[in-house]
């Protein structure tokens, strides 16, 4: 029992990276049905951001997440203004394979310019471990569970309570008649675009803190993992993505807790194909008509 | 005075001439209706002064208080933010958005505040709340939607998201607002109200109204001026009673027994 809790706790942190990321996910492919695969390099580039601020500027924890935040936010709305915008009008999957394409130019960008090494992500937050009813608890994982929580708090009170949250779901539902009622959905697409890639950019520092190592690859796994707990959540759904990405930190946690760390990787994809079986749109998905 | 002018407007779909050399002309204030039979090019040319799709060739223009503008090369939110709005054949309501969210997406345009005095609820935030709240109401009141103002819009009955259409269209401060048969599917109780509705745009909130609908007896009754389309053409404008004794209208649309 003890044991449980114990990888409850890990796989919650892990999770709540995992569930920023497929938020991402989610509100891309709600708006513009774009599997943006470059989502996790992203977060990438939001680890490497912070690596970069603490070591040369010394800045603490939370400048260090926020200008992390902002930057990937802005780098977000750029790749979305110079990749995906001039394909707007073009089948799906063209923008889908340039996505592709994005993320191999930020991955090796970043080799290129700054090696492929694996770097040491620095402490700025000292590791304390307390142990409550037996269960061992970082500080820092709870960190990363809280300042998760805060920004899907923040992000759902964006989105229900602001006036381009307004917009953002009503793009979602229908772009032609949102944009006759005079919303500008190139607006209402580049602010989302900017709103998930914060979140990345904030997953990124914190797996940075997390896992005490980054690299220009890092981005590659958990974008895919986020995007399978985005589809296992009902992709478009908010809510899902969050609960998506804490189902997939868990599960992953626990099959590595009963001795099969070679398969955590196999038994996410696995949990991918019988959602896809059995349940098509996701836990919170809804079977959308078409529109005619 | 003009409100909104179209001069030898067409659009060929391919080898279709869904729209021919329309000339047409709105007056400010006016009720205008533009009938005919299915496939004449009545929802295309919507579509057109809307923005959603532009004309092979003509043109449009809209007289506003700096002078005339072409419509032309605008896109539909920039066409809804000159003062044109619109609503659908088939309703297109943001169905999973309450109907107060629906009214608030479609002001977005007038009231776009600065992104952070929103998020920081700064002062600037309220000011502008207060007002944009304040026009919610008043438009949730005007179309008797206040008890269904936070239900999703997609789970109402058909004649109250018909309603919400409107209102929504209303809700973009729009100088002309344009129906595209909003009698369809409704029994005669619905379309009385309906007609009741469409005085009310004019009277209360001073829109000019462009109608297109199949309901002859709603479109006599309230439209002042007429134009029917056939075939992409133009074949005739004029007052109800004008259009009623038009030979070609009879033939081609309104058949021998129509009474208003």
């Amino acid at each position: 029992m003890q044991t449980f809790f114990q990888q409850l706790i890990n796989g919650l942190s892990l999770g709540s990276i995992y569930a920023l990321l497929a938020l991402g996910y989610t509100m891309v492919y709600g708006i513009i049905k774009l599997i943006n695969f470059a989502h996790g390099d992203i977060y990438m580039i939001g680890a490497f951001w912070g690596y970069y601020v603490i070591n040369q500027y010394h800045v603490d924890f939370g400048v260090a997440l926020v200008s992390s935040m902002v930057i990937c936010a802005a780098l977000g709305m750029l790749i979305e203004y110079l990749a995906y915008k001039p394909l707007r009008n073009s089948p799906r999957i063209t923008a889908l394979i340039t996505a592709i394409g994005v993320s191999y130019f930020l991955e090796n960008g970043m080799s290129f310019l700054f090696g492929a090494n694996t770097r040491n992500f620095p402490q700025v937050v000292a590791s304390h471990r307390f142990t409550v009813f037996g269960v061992a608890v970082t500080n820092i994982q709870l960190l990363i569970v809280t300042v998760s929580l805060l920004l899907m708090v923040a992000l759902q009170l964006i989105v229900q309570h602001t006036r381009m949250g307004t917009a953002m779901r009503a793009v979602a539902v229908d772009q032609e008649a949102a944009e006759l009622v005079g919303i500008n959905p190139n607006h209402v697409i580049s602010f989302t675009f900017g709103l998930g890639s914060a979140l990345a950019g904030a997953a990124g520092v914190l797996i940075g803190l997390y896992y005490n190592s980054i690299d220009p690859l890092m981005g590659m796994v958990p974008g895919i993992k986020a995007f399978v707990a985005a589809v296992v959540g009902g992709i478009g759904s908010i809510p899902g993505a969050a609960l998506g990405g804490f189902l997939i930190g868990i599960l992953e946690t626990f099959v590595q807790a009963i001795g099969l760390s070679a398969y955590k990787d196999a038994a996410v994809y696995v949990v991918l194909i019988v959602i896809l079986v059995v349940l098509p749109a996701g836990i919170f998905g809804k079977n959308v008509k078409e529109k005619v | 005075m003009a409100l909104l002018t179209v001069t030898n407007l067409s659009k060929k779909f391919g080898g279709l001439d869904a729209v021919s050399n329309v000339d047409m002309h709105v007056d400010d204030g006016e009720l205008v209706a533009l009938i005919g039979p299915n496939g004449a090019g009545k929802t295309t040319l919507f579509n057109m002064l809307t923005g959603v799709i532009p004309p092979t060739s003509g043109k449009i223009t809209l007289t506003t208080a700096t002078g005339t503008i072409s419509l032309l090369g605008h896109k539909p939110y920039q066409v809804a933010k000159l003062g044109l709005a619109r609503t659908f054949q088939n309703i297109r309501l943001f169905a999973n958005l309450s109907v107060r969210d629906n009214l608030l997406a479609a002001m977005t345009h007038r009231y776009t505040e600065n992104f952070f005095a929103e998020i920081f609820r700064l002062p600037a935030y309220y000011k502008k709340e207060a007002k944009v709240g304040a026009w919610t109401d008043a438009l949730l009141r005007e179309f008797d939607l206040t008890d269904v103002a936070d239900y999703d819009a997609g789970n109402l009955p058909y004649g109250t998201q018909r309603r919400v259409e409107i209102a929504r269209a209303t809700a973009t401060s729009p100088r002309i607002i344009f129906l595209d048969e909003p009698a369809a599917g409704m029994n005669p109780e619905e379309t009385a109200a309906l007609m009741k509705l469409i005085g009310k745009l004019r009277t209360d909130f001073q829109l000019t109204v462009v109608l297109i609908e199949h309901d002859m007896s709603l479109v006599m009754n309230i439209a002042e001026r007429i134009y029917v389309l056939n075939q992409g053409k133009l074949i005739a404008e004029g007052t109800p009673n004008e259009i009623q004794k038009d030979q070609a209208v009879v033939d081609s649309y309104l058949g021998g027994g129509v009474h208003a």
